[in-house]
């Protein structure tokens, strides 16, 4: 059980200002989504939080202990990161890929123990991709790709993990395994699970919380049903919200974006 | 497989020593060695052997494992198949140094003033293009850095020629940036050998994370990796087995590019398991380079350098070709 937290972070590129003041707790056994405009800062708040990105200022824990001071291993085997910028393609098979993951737990493709083995092979039956294992990852499509960087990081069988964006690629039925994968290996083993997502329905429909961040700041952090309102979706991505509630979940209608002059006397 | 290409690379780099002890203006029988060395044997053969084939033989060696291994762990580390210390600008800025030492008198003041200025040239490049690397995207931008950084030191080089107290011998000159092993002694091994030994092992202590830079610095951090130390590590090990092999051989290029490709098609595209195959092949090149050019037929013999990069460039064309690296930049 882990459990992350984040105080009061700034990082600056220059002037522009990526996160300010960013105070955020992340609890174990939950999915947290984190969804917001281009730009908003949720990549940003991911890369600090796996101990990557320079601080201005502020402090990102685990368990209490500063991330950033963590030996590289030490907080590998704590907190998985995947980040949304991955290579296309390597030139070896996708078990070899996926068996990357087991770095920090001394494995490596060519040698690999008992516990490392069992790992990779539940990744790969995890994402769809035990079929594929012997393939060169250089024949996969897009979607094939995105799965397998995905079962690099279940691979490293981390207590935290933190998967910025992993649906961009995938086709409809991967795009709902991987959410309800998610949420079950929150719900089931405990882990403490934050993913950055676009699409605000499935965030609504599998997340146990949502954080909408806009210009580097939380702007709303409560359930889908608490986030997904016209009021705050308006604010946060400048589209007008319909809400269809007889699904079950708050799923988004987004209808039409909002013109920046009626944003802001909106807003303002 | 990875065993049995090592295992088969070390057989053919010795058949390729033994070779390369026997074949010269004189053939020295090896079946026969012991006994032309014995007490009623030839003086002349004794020379032959110890002071002209045997150092020159595993000066060859010696260099070519340092740029075979210097070229797999840069091009893993910066993740461009094109790398290799004699391109990017690695071994040009060491025989700068190395000429500015010579050439400013210092030299003769310590055996250890030029592999130790060879070795600080070096490792200011690598310095360098891992921070050009870390600011570049996309394999194209990196190599024209380290070719704008080889035309700098070249100018340097120039340079130094110009404002040298001493008059500057021409034929020094092409040793050094053409490349040669020819003439070196026991002295000269012994200076560069500890420096490329360190190097070696530095980068051979890296094996295991540089196999996942392929990821990316991101995913690789993500995975445990420590980046600063690994980068720091390869560019220490590189500068030190670059900066030996300047300082032993003077510049020969292409040797660094070549030998992780040969490899490659055995040992897979892990940056960390080519490096040990790498270092072999390198050396197994530079012998059989030395055999080559000792019995080249036409004129004067060919300058080590020379013949690697008649051989070495057009290869760099084709790998470039191949990776789409020159139409899609």
């Amino acid at each position: 059980m882990a459990e992350l937290s984040a105080n009061n972070l700034t990082v600056s590129v220059g002037p522009k200002r990526l996160l300010e003041d960013v105070t955020i707790a992340f609890a174990p056994a939950k999915l947290a989504a984190i969804i917001g405009e281009n730009g908003a800062g949720k990549s940003t708040l991911l890369r600090v939080l796996s101990g990557y990105q320079k601080l201005d200022a502020g402090q990102a824990l685990l368990d209490g202990r500063d991330i950033s001071a963590m030996r590289p291993v030490e907080r590998a085997r704590s907190i998985g990161w995947l980040p949304q910028a991955l290579p296309s393609a390597l030139p070896v098979t996708v078990r070899d890929a996926v068996a990357l993951g087991r770095f920090a737990h001394g494995g490596t493709p060519h040698r690999l123990g008992e516990a490392d083995t069992r790992a990779v092979d539940d990744a790969l039956l995890a994402c769809d991709l035990a079929e594929m294992a012997d393939r060169s990852t250089t024949s996969l499509s897009g979607g094939e790709l995105a799965r397998m960087h995905l079962a690099r990081a279940l691979a490293a069988s981390t207590p935290v993990m933190l998967v910025d964006e992993p649906l961009a690629a995938l086709d409809p039925r991967h795009r709902l395994n991987t959410m309800e994968m998610l949420a079950d290996l929150a719900v089931r083993q405990g882990r403490t699970i934050v993913v950055v997502l676009h699409d605000v329905g499935l965030a609504a429909r599998f997340a146990h919380r949502i954080i909408l961040m806009r210009q580097g700041k939380v702007m709303a952090d409560g359930t889908p049903r608490e986030v997904v309102t016209p009021a705050i979706i308006a604010d946060g991505f400048g589209v007008e919200l319909g809400v269809d509630d007889s699904v079950g979940w708050p799923q988004p209608v987004f209808l039409a974006p909002i013109n920046s002059a009626a944003a802001e006397s909106q807003t303002g | 497989m990875r065993g049995n290409v090592i295992l088969w690379l070390t057989a053919w780099l010795l058949i390729a020593c033994l070779a390369s002890i026997a074949i010269g203006p004189v053939l020295l029988p090896l079946a026969g060695l012991a006994r032309l060395l014995g007490e009623h044997g030839d003086p002349a053969i004794a020379t032959i052997l110890f002071d002209i084939r045997l150092p020159r033989t595993l000066a060859a060696a010696i260099a070519g494992a340092a740029l075979g291994i210097s070229g797999a762990a840069m091009q893993g580390l910066l993740r461009n198949p094109l790398a290799e210390p004699g391109v990017m600008g690695v071994s040009a800025s060491a025989a700068t140094a190395a000429t500015a030492v010579i050439y400013f008198g210092i030299a003769p003041l310590a055996a250890w003033a030029v592999p130790i200025a060879s070795l600080g040239g070096a490792l200011m490049a690598t310095a360098f293009l891992t921070l050009a690397g870390l600011r570049t995207r996309g394999i194209a931008t990196l190599i024209l850095v380290g070719i704008a950084l080889s035309a700098f030191a070249g100018a340097l080089m120039a340079l130094f020629v110009n404002l040298a107290p001493n008059p500057f011998s021409l034929s020094d000159l092409i040793n050094w940036t053409a490349g040669s092993v020819a003439n070196r002694d026991t002295d000269d091994i012994a200076i560069a050998l500890p420096f490329i030994l360190a190097g070696c092992a530095l980068l051979l202590s890296v094996q295991r994370p540089l196999a996942l830079l392929v990821l990316g610095e991101e995913s690789a951090h993500a995975l445990g990796v420590d980046l600063m130390r690994v980068r720091t590590v390869v560019v220490l090990g590189t500068g030190l087995a670059t900066g030996g092999a300047v300082a032993l051989a003077g510049m020969i290029g292409f040797v660094g590019l070549v030998a992780p490709h040969m490899v490659r098609a055995f040992v897979g595209h892990d940056a960390g398991r080519t490096l040990l195959p790498a270092a072999l092949a390198g050396a197994l090149l530079l012998v059989v380079g030395d055999i080559i050019i000792r019995v080249w037929p036409w004129g004067n013999e060919l300058h080590l350098g020379t013949l690697a990069a008649l051989v070495g460039a057009p290869l760099f064309l084709l790998i470039a070709l191949k990776h789409g690296t020159i139409r899609h930049g």
